[in-house]
């Protein structure tokens, strides 16, 4: 049975790999920076880790773990400012799940335990952010019950004005297709399949 | 020669749950390999149950806002590091296994005990903090009307209220007995503190009696006695400690202070962080006032006499900052060589000392100093005066600005000698027309161009002046002089070479005061100009001392009485200045 737990100091190993083993999630099909950059200065923000998990009235590390295996983890951050009302509420500043444990909703429980924890420091809200093109989190966070608030939208921009945005070489996406474009394939498909009159 | 381990004292806690964890943890460390799974299933619970404490407790934190954050910050950090140590220890107690070295397991105990003692000493400390807030500027009187504020509402029982009560007069009575016991009970102001302490219990004794339905003027009226009790015993308290601490070796009451509690911790009657808190504080004091000691000195425009008090002043309180530092590092290790420490006792009594004397001596130069003399009667004026007080005289004025660092420092303008070399400064008509331009191209009266080229006039002035002046050497020894004459001769020979030297510096302080307030125009540097102006009137000061000095010379070349060393009250005399030289004969 997988249960959550708060971190203790020996899981920041696990916790620290996990982010830049599934840190491409998180970029942006529309942006052309390499991964590897991006993997660069994770590494550097995950030296911060072991400092944050001692700073307990800032954040709070949980993990989940079936027996001695860790499945997954969550870093709550603490007094996260809702930009226009004002209010004090608690930003997942982080989370992700083994790939062994995709789909055992590991997920769920991390985010249960987040929320209950929010409530205990007296937090009303707790907020998170998904990149537009991780569909998958996005639904997954939708049926844990989060719900939309705020499209942080962004454009490129050159020297006449306004530029689309230049997007991933197709080796360096992190993510599916999206689906429209699987719909889109789907019926490709299907089309090619129906008998010919 | 044998070795002898130490035993440590067996770690404990207070709190029973950690206890629990801790004798399973010595269980192991003595070989009880079978008890390890409980100790980690207990360890696994209880690291759950500290982190959702430090939830439950800095949620509560957060509620209360920032600013609460912010003003018992120190006490929340200490209490973080406690969770992680506790934190720590349990890690180390679950990653422990059966081939680790047992004395892991010792150490794990220890560091989970030591933790437990940190989080409730702290806890405790905040607690107190919480309750002592308040409108008294006595921690234990805000603490009880707090409290009392939570009786009546009934947030606390009556036992909570008894208790607190019940700790203070145990203090105060503790005290009580102590100088009942001691040998300097009846020292000066040792009964006042004694009567003050019984009022305090009195007071307290009376708030004992009430509770959670007593009325409110009630807790107001004995807060209010406990409130005097408390000021009294203050007052009992600093004055027993003046008259302990102040008098001592040297004149500085707070010196005594730090001499006084080093000293102890020498002996081991002083803990060593009230010599931390004494020392550390005298010496930001010193560090502080010497800054503006030595920018003051670098600024200003300094009379002789009160120059060489601020040297003084410096120089003491150089040496007290040295040996202030060595106290402190001492308070923080005891280790330090005795020698060492004794030394910075030394040097700081010392420094007292000539603190003290250059205080003094800056209060004299004060009551007696800055007095400018008459051009007319020569009546000795207020530095300051516009009018002389005797004969209604006007007395020329330094023009007041910012420029020169000293607003309305009014200076003799000479047409005759300086009344007192000592006392009054010297401004000749050259010195005070180049520092008017100074302040005109200041106030923007004067364009660049124009004061630049003032600036080039005077330092054609200097470059004249030097030329002249290599023209004098000192006076040859009188070949047929006996014993006496050439003793009395190479005292003027000396005399004159040093005459000479002191004519080449002032020249060259001038110059470089020219240089300043060149470069203050370019890069428009106010410091820089008031830099210039002390420069060429400091310059300018020595070849004044020379002129004076003249008069010796002049007499020795005509073989004529040597007079003493004083002003001149000659009338008409020609101003010095840079451009002009001294007339220094060569005639033998």
């Amino acid at each position: 049975m997988i249960q959550v737990r708060r971190a203790r100091s020996g899981d920041l190993d696990f916790i620290c790999q996990l982010t830049l083993d599934t840190l491409d999630q998180g970029i942006s099909e529309l942006r052309d920076i390499p991964n590897e950059r991006v993997r660069e200065l994770a590494a550097e923000n995950v030296a911060g880790y072991g400092d944050m998990m001692r700073r307990r009235r800032d954040y709070a590390f949980i993990v989940a773990h079936q027996q001695e295996d860790l499945a997954g983890f969550l870093i709550l951050e603490f007094r996260y400012i809702e930009e226009t009302t004002g209010e004090v509420q608690t930003l997942i500043y982080n989370m992700a799940v083994a790939p062994a444990y995709l789909g055992k909703r590991v997920d769920r429980l991390l985010v249960a335990e987040a929320a209950r924890i929010t409530h205990k420091r007296g937090c009303k809200y707790m907020t998170a952010r998904i990149t537009g093109s991780n569909e998958r989190a996005l639904l997954a966070a939708l049926r844990q019950g989060f719900e939309i608030e705020r499209y942080q939208i962004t454009m490129a921009c050159g020297p006449e004005g306004p530029l689309p945005m230049p997007g991933r070489p197709p080796g360096q996406r992190g993510h599916a297709t999206s689906r429209l474009m699987r719909q889109r394939q789907r019926r490709k498909v299907a089309s090619n399949h129906e008998p010919r009159n | 020669m044998s070795q002898e381990t130490e035993e440590l004292p067996k770690p404990r806690s207070d709190s029973p749950e950690t206890n629990a964890i801790i004798e399973l943890a010595l269980a192991v460390h003595e070989g009880n390999l079978d008890r390890l799974p409980e100790l980690k299933q207990l360890a696994t619970r209880r690291h759950q149950e500290m982190e959702e404490a430090a939830e439950g407790f800095f949620g509560e934190v957060d509620q209360q806002g920032e600013e609460f954050f912010e003003k018992f910050r120190p006490i929340f950090e200490e209490i973080e590091r406690a969770f992680s140590a506790y934190e720590a220890g349990l890690v180390k107690m679950l990653e422990f296994e059966e081939d680790s070295p047992p004395e892991a397991m010792d150490e794990a105990a220890r560091i989970l005990a030591n933790a437990s003692f940190g989080i409730r000493l702290y806890m405790n400390h905040y607690e107190e903090a919480y309750l002592a807030q308040g409108p008294s500027k006595f921690p234990a009187v805000n603490m009880l009307s707090n409290l009392g504020e939570h009786l009546r509402a009934g947030r606390i029982d009556i036992e909570s209220w008894k208790d607190t009560i019940a700790k203070q007069l145990d203090i105060h009575m503790k005290a009580i007995e102590e100088i009942d016991k001691s040998e300097h009970k009846n020292d000066p102001f040792v009964p006042e503190r004694r009567a003050a302490m019984e009022e305090v219990n009195q007071a307290l004794r009376e708030l004992d009696k009430l509770n959670a339905a007593s009325p409110e003027d009630k807790f107001a009226e004995h807060l209010a006695s406990l409130s005097r009790a408390f000021e009294d015993l203050k007052t009992a308290f600093d004055n027993h400690t003046d008259k302990q601490f102040a008098e001592g070796p040297t004149d500085a009451p707070n010196v005594n202070w730090v001499i006084h509690a080093a000293r102890g911790v020498q002996a081991g009657t002083y803990p060593a962080h009230v010599l931390k808190g004494l020392a550390t504080g005298v010496l930001e004091e010193t560090q502080k006032t010497l800054h503006e000691i030595q920018l003051a000195a670098k600024s200003g425009l300094e009379e002789g006499m009160l120059s060489q008090e601020v040297a003084r002043l410096l120089e003491a309180m150089e040496g007290m900052e040295d040996a202030l530092s060595v106290l402190v590092a001492y308070s923080e290790d005891q280790e330090l060589p005795r020698e060492e420490v004794d030394d910075a006792l030394s040097l700081l009594e010392e420094s007292g000392n000539k603190l003290a004397e250059a205080r003094d001596g800056v209060k004299k130069f004060n009551e007696t100093a800055g007095q400018v003399s008459c051009v007319q009667c020569g009546a000795s004026n207020p530095l300051g005066s516009k009018v002389c007080e005797q004969c209604q005289a006007a007395i020329p004025q330094l023009p007041g600005s910012g420029v020169y660092g000293t607003a309305g420092t009014s200076f003799q303008v000479l047409e005759g000698a300086a009344q007192d070399v000592t006392r009054d400064a010297v401004m000749t008509d050259v010195m005070k027309a180049l520092f008017d331009k100074c302040e005109a191209f200041y106030n923007g009266e004067m364009p660049a161009e124009i004061f630049l080229s003032a600036l080039e006039e005077a330092e054609d002035g200097i470059d004249a002046a030097e030329v002249e002046l290599r023209k004098f050497e000192p006076p040859p020894m009188p070949p047929e002089a006996n014993e006496e004459e050439q003793a009395l001769a190479q005292e003027f020979i000396d005399l004159a070479s040093d005459a000479l030297d002191l004519l080449n510096i002032g020249l060259d302080e001038c110059r470089e005061g020219i240089d300043l307030m060149r470069r203050a125009a370019t890069e428009e540097d106010v410091e820089l100009m008031k830099e210039g102006i002390r420069f060429y009137y400091e310059g300018t000061q020595k070849m004044w001392q020379v002129r004076r000095l003249d008069k010796q010379m002049q007499a020795y070349l005509n073989n004529e009485e040597i007079p003493d060393v004083e002003p001149s009250d000659e009338a008409g005399a020609e101003p010095m200045g840079p451009s002009e030289s001294v007339d220094l004969s060569t005639q033998a």
